[in-house]
């Protein structure tokens, strides 16, 4: 009898088989689910990022991977809350003298640094040296470049006093910016030692970093154990991460995305009513622009509802060609919303001479809706005879030439006197309209220098006033700043000015 | 006639004659402007917009029925600069050989070491976008491969009788590489020509979805998809329409190309 090699395929053991591979199946869902269970105190973040990494506060490019690390290593005196007001962090209290020129504060005792020391005012007089240190520009330089840095002084471990050449009022609020974080005394990059709710365990720059929870952080312990920070740049490529389990948040997410993310089981979205504005600038100082009847014309050219809906889907409310989308603790500014007039936008291009003018409009694939505003602007000046040449730019050669452009789109976010002293003033690193009107400036040192809420109230309002009747940007909308997260997660809150990824302290897993 | 009873050769005709009649009637019969905002973001199809509307909300039937002009007529202007030079370095090459050959075919073989997409984007990044220089790009990029083929079908005619007696009788070099040589080698030039049509429509689609090819608002196959493709679960049609565009063109090329091919295997 020859032995039949040949396999012999019952029913038994077709079942067994069956049985045996469903079983497997069964275990290793089981062992995943298991791992994520021990691993699930991990929580693991998408954010665009470079090679350029780093992991100073103050000596970075500000990419979102920068900001996302430093403000959750890092504290500063004030941090700002889900609106724009500002609450203190490591200060307990700022006291001004009777002309704001000179300012004592007082930090909060028993902070703990990373490496166990205890924080005082050693190590604040280092990082505002650090920030203001001419020999190596810092972002947060300029915020507060009103600071001498040889009058800031010691008075004990927990107070400094600050002697400005002239006075400030919002001296306060200016510490909430997330480049004016405090480093400990002989601050190593390679090394980062802060105060901040996580401590660093490692980085790899354009890659990845790892941070864990700092047990003895003063405002008590941060909902997750460890962070994990992966630079992702492509929106796609965050979004399927997210939607494949392979991280809890992430930050990038187009407009056109989120429609589709917010039916999606299992995804959430953080919809943050931003004080991002996308301004078209025109520069104040050559022809076209420099005829104020040009820039008004092309302010009525422009219909916000519809740039709104196109250029960001929704997600963001219309501007009235005045900076801040909410300048909380001050009022509205009552001024009649500016809305498309084709016929009058005619009438001041034949007064200035420029009917059927033709202009190149520069972009760039920065932030989500700066293509597509300018795609929907140009074609609305076309009802009105202006031919608007849409130039999309690489990222490095649009910044070769920052400031030079006569025309193009920017993106600005912050609260509205940093942002004057960023880009609307002589000066401002951002000042790409190149914008010097006598009477706004005087405003804004007025301003600046005043400590009363209700009179600077009144003088930001004059300010915006003169913005939207002869400022050099058409301030069309203000995007929405769209983040999504895994519903696993728990306490993330909108921003206006921050964002929940800063705050990582109050992220857990439900 | 015999041409006819090619099943590749007319498949591949009514392709590419298919997209070049869209390409070339679409914006006649386009039902509105391509850059006119006529619905909200990413609508699906109704009585305005019978594809729905894009990332932007305009037509996406008008943008497709636009989107093909300055693709197709670039892909056979590049074609056209990759086998007018591609034949003339090939056949030069083969016909005085020697060093004119080692020098033209090192040439050739330096540029073959880099990536079409790689080449064109240098020069992109470093001039700026403009359609008649993207058009030169492209057809240098793929000129190098037409060379290659076209010397290697010219080295079997340069020492046939007809050129050797051209040669002796002194009629003029370029006499001889476009009157005598050049008439014999069409048939592998018919089957590049095809090829060079699909490789050129890929080239130039592929720099468009990377940002590089026809920018903005100017309506374009590859720039729709680029454009459209993070809501492809919404809006397929925006990003499918193009897609299918490009392929049937590209694969109309290649039936041409491999009909030509099988013809000339016939005659031989």
């Amino acid at each position: 009898m020859t032995k039949d090699n040949r396999l012999n395929v019952t029913r038994r053991t077709m079942l067994l088989g069956t049985a045996a591979v469903l079983g497997s199946a069964a275990l290793t869902g089981l062992s995943t689910g298991m791992a994520r269970a021990q691993d699930g105190d991990v929580l693991r973040l998408a954010v665009t990022g470079s090679n350029a990494d780093s992991l100073d506060p103050h000596r970075t490019q500000g990419q979102l991977t920068d900001i996302v690390r430093f403000t959750n290593l890092f504290d500063g005196l004030c941090e700002f809350n889900p609106d724009t007001s500002v609450a203190n962090v490591l200060a307990e209290s700022f006291t001004p003298n009777e002309d704001a020129t000179v300012w004592t504060v007082k930090l909060v005792s028993g902070v703990k640094t990373h490496a166990g020391g205890d924080f005082g005012a050693d190590d604040v007089i280092y990082s505002v040296k650090r920030i203001l240190d001419p020999a190596n520009p810092t972002k947060g330089g300029s915020l507060i470049g009103f600071i001498d840095a040889e009058k800031v002084e010691k008075v004990d471990d927990l107070t400094i006093r600050f002697t400005l050449a002239t006075p400030y009022g919002p001296f306060r609020e200016i510490w909430a910016n997330r480049y004016l974080r405090m480093v400990t005394q002989d601050f190593d990059p390679a090394a980062p030692v802060g105060t901040g709710p996580f401590k660093f365990l490692s980085f790899a720059p354009g890659q990845e970093s790892m941070f864990e929870r700092f047990d003895d952080y003063f405002r008590g312990k941060a909902g997750v154990a460890k962070v994990q920070i992966t630079n992702i740049s492509d929106e796609t490529a965050s979004i399927n991460a997210l939607r494949g389990g392979q991280v809890d948040m992430a930050y990038k997410i187009p407009f056109a995305e989120a429609r589709i993310l917010e039916a999606e089981p299992g995804i959430k979205l953080l919809n943050n009513p931003s004080g991002m504005s996308l301004p078209l600038y025109m520069r104040t100082d050559i022809a076209p622009f420099n005829d104020v009847r040009v820039r008004q014309a092309f302010r009525l050219i422009a219909d916000r509802d519809m740039m709104v809906r196109a250029a960001l889907a929704g997600y963001g409310e219309v501007g009235n060609d005045m900076q801040g989308r909410s300048i909380a603790p001050c009022g509205p500014t009552e001024v009649e919303q500016r809305k498309q007039d084709i016929e009058a936008a005619k009438k001041l291009l034949e007064e200035a001479g420029q009917s059927g003018l033709s202009v190149e409009l520069a972009t760039v694939n920065g932030t989500s809706g700066m293509v597509e505003c300018a795609q929907v602007f140009a074609e609305q000046a076309k009802a009105a005879g202006v031919t608007v040449k849409v130039n999309v730019l690489e990222e490095a050669a649009y910044l070769a030439n920052y400031g030079e452009w006569a025309f193009g789109v920017d993106f600005l976010n912050d609260t509205y006197l940093p942002l004057v002293a960023r880009s609307l003033v002589p000066g401002g690193s951002f000042n790409n309209t190149h914008w010097d009107d006598a009477e706004f400036n005087a405003l804004f040192a007025e301003a600046s220098a005043s400590s009363d809420e209700a009179k600077r109230c009144e003088i930001i309002s004059k300010m915006r006033m003169i913005e939207h009747e002869r400022g050099g940007n058409i301030i069309w909308g203000f995007a929405n700043i769209l983040n999504a997260y895994s519903d696993r997660l728990q306490g993330l809150e909108t921003y206006v000015v921050d964002s929940a990824f800063y705050h990582l302290r109050k992220v857990s897993f439900v | 006639m015999r041409l006819l009873r090619n099943p590749s050769l007319v498949a591949g005709f009514v392709m590419v004659g298919g997209v070049v009649a869209l390409a070339a009637m679409g914006p006649l019969l386009a039902p509105h402007s391509p850059s006119a905002i006529i619905d909200a973001p990413y609508m699906p199809t109704g009585p305005r917009t019978l594809l729905g509307s894009d990332n932007l909300g305009r037509d996406v039937l008008s943008r497709f029925l636009w989107g093909g002009a300055n693709l197709v007529w670039m892909a056979f202007g590049a074609t056209f600069i990759a086998l007018t030079l591609g034949a003339a370095v090939g056949i030069s090459a083969a016909y005085f050989k020697g060093w004119t050959d080692e020098v033209l075919m090192r040439v050739v073989d330096l540029k073959m070491a880099f990536p079409s997409l790689v080449f064109v984007l240098l020069f992109v990044t470093m001039l700026g976008t403009s359609l008649p220089l993207l058009v030169l790009l492209c057809g240098l990029s793929l000129m190098p491969g037409a060379a290659r083929v076209l010397r290697g079908a010219a080295l079997a005619v340069v020492d046939k009788d007809f050129v050797q007696w051209a040669r002796s009788v002194e009629l003029p070099a370029h006499r001889i590489l476009f009157r005598e040589i050049l008439p014999n080698i069409t048939s592998p030039l018919l089957v590049e020509t095809g090829l060079r049509l699909m490789w050129s429509i890929s080239l130039l689609a592929g720099l468009s979805y990377l940002g590089y090819g026809i920018q903005p608002p100017t309506s374009d196959w590859g720039l729709m998809i680029y454009e459209n493709r993070n809501a492809l679960r919404v809006q397929p049609l925006a990003v499918v329409c193009p897609i299918l565009a490009i392929a049937v063109f590209a694969i109309g090329g290649n039936l041409i190309a491999e009909g030509f091919a099988r013809a000339f295997r016939q005659t031989r």
